[in-house]
């Protein structure tokens, strides 16, 4: 995650007055490290697949 | 989608757990919340009132804390008095409908499994009301299970409220479209908040992310031979 957004997360979470809009981007912020994993676990798949060693 | 919460629990009130679910779906518009123990004390029922609710219903939420192996007494009462008269040979028609159970359990969730202190797992506890769903011709929804909520962290409440919000309003538990949900969320407080730049990016990058882990997994899909990928 950039580190702009990181900082725009931690303000937001720090000064929301309520709580609900609060959780909901405490949330966001575990989606987005989730996020993350998974298009790094996908990309790292498609690199696998296309390194076809049949085509060397 | 109209979501009627019917929920079960003798101090409800004074329960933290039910004053938080309670209190996490106060803004959806479309789930009515309906305590039986406060609602019929000596549990005679009102049968032609909660049809009426049932029929209006496209999801019906059975919630309470398990009792030994069980849901409290307000919720028997209930379902035996509902679901059939006396007069009736035929069962109402729920086709279309779900049914989802909101469960919550002084144990760890870890302990309902074989060899462990429970010894059962909530699967074949809660099967009784899977075979009502079956009976009713109700989808039967994986139950949310909310364990020893007094031991849970501020994250913690924090996935369980936007859970708990999930569960009652979608009947999609898969990752994309919890994504998807949660950045339209953060998006409708965006367009009333404009002030806050944090839930428009949040919201846009969610989205962003989405579409690319989508197209990555339907390359991959393609590579593999046209599976789909969940």
């Amino acid at each position: 995650m950039a580190d702009g957004l990181q900082n725009l997360i931690a303000d937001y979470i720090k000064k929301a007055p309520d709580y609900e809009n609060r959780a909901l981007m405490q949330v966001a912020a575990e989606l987005l490290k989730a996020q993350a994993q998974r298009l790094e676990q996908a990309e790292g798949e498609v690199d696998g697949r296309t390194w076809d060693h049949r085509k060397w | 989608m109209q979501t009627l919460v019917i929920v079960a629990h003798p101090d409800f009130d004074n329960s933290g757990t039910q004053n938080f679910l309670r209190a996490s779906s106060a803004h959806l518009s479309q789930v009515q919340y309906h305590v039986l123990d406060q609602l019929y004390p000596d549990y005679q029922v009102d049968v032609a009132r909660e049809r009426q609710l049932l029929q209006a219903a496209d999801q019906i939420i059975f919630q309470f804390p398990l009792y030994w192996y069980s849901a409290p007494a307000s919720l028997k009462a209930w379902l035996d008095q509902v679901l059939q008269t006396a007069q009736e040979e035929r069962l109402p028609d729920y086709q279309g409908k779900a049914l989802g159970l909101v469960v919550s359990t002084g144990v760890a969730a870890a302990q309902f499994t074989a060899g462990r202190s429970e010894q059962f797992t909530l699967s074949e506890i809660l099967r009784p009301y899977q075979a009502l769903a079956h009976k009713l011709h109700l989808t039967y929804r994986a139950p949310l299970i909310i364990s020893q909520f007094s031991h849970t962290n501020d994250l913690q409440k924090a996935q369980l409220l936007v859970q708990y919000q999930q569960y009652l309003t979608s009947f999609s538990d898969h990752f994309a479209d919890q994504v998807r949900w949660l950045a339209q969320r953060l998006q409708d407080l965006a367009s009333r908040n404009p002030e806050e730049p944090a839930l428009a990016a949040v919201a846009a990058t969610l989205t962003a992310n989405q579409d690319h882990l989508d197209d990555l997994n339907q390359t991959i899909a393609m590579m593999k031979g046209g599976g789909s990928i969940g």
